[in-house]
């Protein structure tokens, strides 16, 4: 009862604050973050997945918190989830399923990161995060931008 | 000119993707399913798989397995799963390795191998485990859908619905698991075994005996049957062996 309270505060909010949209997958309505711009859209040769990448302006942390709350007060079955500041899960409500990830945008290193590689990842930090998926993207952020991604 | 097209086109893809840094490859790559996913998907395929093959009686056999699969396993770059080693009923010599990490050795592999050599196999397995091989072959030939729907059904969640379709999947990961591994895919697996076995205080020299040995044990058709059947390239990659064992005993 408690986490459908939140959920519902959480759609109201993300109304009020801003579009309101959501992404449809194999018929289901799935919420999109206010304030999220469609990043990239492709579909995965081989197993036909189709991935679907939105950029938002909001810190990861509040990112991860309305897509827990989403999926939690929604009654999705969950593996995975939230894991050393990123979220990965792989998601399923009766015959629909996906995969989710929200993790922070490195495609731009910040100015503290000149002179690391272009993609602002440094081998020798990312393998103190080995046990991580996605473990690179965690160490340098642009920050607030956060990405988040479906696959299905 | 196609080629250099289509690597513009990969380096696009990715750029849109979240990559992992794979520590055992030392590349950033792109990885569909989590691994708590794979570990998933891997039991659901595993729990078919022990109806058809039972595990071998013998305790002492399967702790000799478990005991030198964990020593080579610690020593992996990939520590975010938990490695599974069993001995099946099984007179050939092979072995399979399913997503996830569940490594299963054929009795016959048990019988002519010594613990050097056994270390590497199981070692070369774990390699293939590491590098994510397994995981790449499959989200990239099995529709995603099934991927997930046979991962939902490892948690229990997706059992009752869909029988048939889950069916199916589990029926094209073991298609996908039998293919061969690529060239690079052999090679990588190969230098990832020597370090594994090397760093778990195993002699590295063993792979050079177990590949002989295998190959002598299946007899003239060693090449279509068993174990070189998924593990190809054998005599380019002993040749390579030879170069790759001095380099990873230097490192230590
Ligand atoms: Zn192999």
């Amino acid at each position: 009862m408690k986490t459908k309270i939140i959920v519902l505060f959480l759609i109201i909010l993300n109304i009020c604050s801003g579009a309101l949209y959501a992404l449809e997958i194999s018929g289901m309505q799935i919420m999109i973050i206010a304030g999220a711009s469609l990043k990239k859209q492709s579909i995965e040769q081989g197993s036909s997945a189709r991935i679907v990448t939105y950029e938002v302006d909001k810190p990861l942390d509040e990112v991860i918190s309305f897509y827990e709350a989403f999926l939690n007060g929604d009654s999705f079955s969950v593996i995975r989830g939230r894991q050393n500041n990123i979220f990965d899960a792989s998601v399923k409500k009766n015959n629909v399923m996906f995969s989710l990830r929200i993790y922070p945008d490195v495609s731009k290193p910040r100015s503290s990161d000149r002179g690391r590689s272009p993609s602002g990842f440094r081998p020798d930090k990312a393998k103190e995060q080995e046990t991580s998926d996605l473990g690179p993207r965690v160490l340098h952020s642009n920050a607030g931008k956060t990405m988040i991604q479906f696959i299905w | 000119m196609v080629k250099k097209l289509l690597l513009v086109i990969f380096a696009f893809f990715l750029s849109g993707c979240s990559t992992l840094y794979n520590p055992a490859t030392g590349r950033n790559e792109f990885i569909m399913i989590n691994s708590q996913t794979e570990v998933q998907l891997g039991r659901s395929v595993v729990n078919d798989f022990i109806k058809e093959h039972p595990l071998v009686r013998d305790q002492k056999m399967q702790e000799r397995a478990l005991a030198i699969g964990r020593k080579v396993a610690f020593v992996s770059e990939r520590k975010d799963i938990e490695y599974n080693f069993y001995v099946i009923e099984d007179k050939e010599l092979n072995a399979s390795t399913f997503p996830g990490g569940f490594i299963f050795m054929n009795k016959g592999l048990m019988d002519v191998l010594n613990d050097d050599e056994l270390a590497y196999v199981l070692a070369h397995e774990v390699g293939h485990v590491a590098a994510r091989h397994i995981a790449k072959k499959i989200q990239s030939n099995m529709a995603y859908q099934l991927l997930l729907g046979v991962a939902f059904a490892g948690t229990g969640s997706g059992s009752g619905e869909n029988a048939q379709t889950i069916a199916q999947g589990v029926d094209t990961v073991y298609n996908l698991i039998s293919l061969s591994y690529s060239r690079k895919d052999e090679y990588e697996a190969d230098r990832l075994g020597v370090k594994y076995a090397y760093l778990a205080g195993f002699n590295p020299y063993g792979a050079i005996n177990a590949l002989e040995k295998i190959k002598q044990g299946e007899g003239p058709s060693w090449k279509i049957l068993g174990y070189f059947r998924t593990h190809p390239y054998v005599e380019d990659r002993q040749k390579a062996l030879k170069t790759i064992i001095p380099e990873v005993a230097k490192k230590k």
